[in-house]
């Protein structure tokens, strides 16, 4: 057995079907012209972007713009070139700290305890040692 | 063979005239129509429908494919007719009775239901021509669901995409617009 149909429905469904069937038509137009007036105002619309940019100002943002960054490009290179020398540099700061911990016993532990920066820790740390062992 | 719309907005967005006047030759009728139901005036109308013509010229690049061109572009139409009647507050329907500031329910809503069946008594064209001249006065939102069902023919998915709202709420506009409309028309 089917279900009836809803009243709501059946009266919304007709509401429907009477506004398809009387669907208003707006007034006629002449669509060539209308094509017309639309590229019109498309070239107008792209000239004017086109003039805005040619403005002092915008100019001015983009030389601004590419100035910056030119001097970010620079400093991009440069510091590459500065970390290439300062790896040299820490290669020597390393060797020369390698040769005043040469007392240094525990070297492991300190190892772990993270604290190889610390170069005063490190050294007060083998005194340490070296009191608790004398 | 006839090239679909989105390979035409697709060229469109190379900057391809060529496929770019395709879009508009395919679309003017509709989109001139659209504009004319929401806005009701022939020259806004012509001019909306212009601009959606030139948004899609300007943003075919953003156009990812994901929903159909049509969808997309009934999109930009409805949402300049919208925007346009917002500007220029043309929904008389929102004025609130003065007698009842407190009142929310439309204008419309609060109409005494005629007491004899329309039909019968002013005729069937007559009635046809309240009944759209109703769904100008009803919410937008909700006149834009109802013209983008009735008119253009799209499933609740496609109006919901170009109202970008959830299919539920599409069906809660139309419910209210055919209530509004129902009550107006004294079909209760």
């Amino acid at each position: 057995m089917g279900t009836l149909p809803d009243p709501e429905l059946e009266q919304f469904r007709d509401l429907l079907d009477d506004l398809a069937h009387a669907v208003e038509r707006p007034p006629d137009i002449h669509w060539s012209r209308y094509r017309a007036e639309l590229r019109a105002k498309l070239e107008a619309r792209l000239e004017r972007r086109r003039a805005w940019w040619r403005r002092p100002v915008p100019l001015a943002l983009s030389a601004s713009l590419a100035g910056a960054l030119a001097v970010g490009a620079l400093v991009v290179v440069q510091s590459g070139r500065q970390s290439e020398t300062g790896a040299d540099l820490a290669a020597v700061e390393e060797a020369a700290i390698g040769d005043r911990l040469e007392l240094l016993e525990q070297y492991r532990v300190v190892e772990q305890l993270d604290l190889l920066e610390e170069f005063d820790v490190i050294r007060d740390l083998d005194r340490l040692t070296v009191e608790r062992t004398g | 063979m006839e090239l679909s719309d989105e390979v035409l907005c697709r060229r469109t967005a190379e900057r391809d005239e060529a496929a770019f006047d395709a879009l508009v030759a395919r679309y003017q009728g509709r989109a001139y129509r659209l504009a004319w139901s929401i806005v009701r005036n022939a020259e806004d109308a012509r001019d909306l429908s212009q601009e959606a013509f030139i948004r899609v010229f300007q943003s075919a690049g953003r156009f990812d494919g994901r929903s159909k061109f049509s969808t997309w572009f009934y999109r930009i139409v409805v949402n300049l007719c919208l925007d346009q009647r917002r500007k220029h507050r043309g929904w008389k329907l929102w004025v609130r009775d003065e007698g009842d500031p407190e009142s929310h329910e439309p204008l419309l809503d609060r109409q005494p239901a005629p007491s004899q069946d329309p039909v019968d008594t002013i005729g069937r064209e007559r009635t046809l021509k309240r009944l759209w001249e109703a769904v100008g006065r009803l919410a937008p939102q909700q006149r834009a669901a109802v013209i983008l069902q009735v008119q253009e023919e799209l499933p609740t998915p496609e109006i919901a995409a170009v109202l970008k709202c959830s299919e539920a709420t599409v069906r809660v506009h139309l419910h209210r617009a055919l209530t509004t409309l129902r009550k107006t028309m004294g079909t209760t």
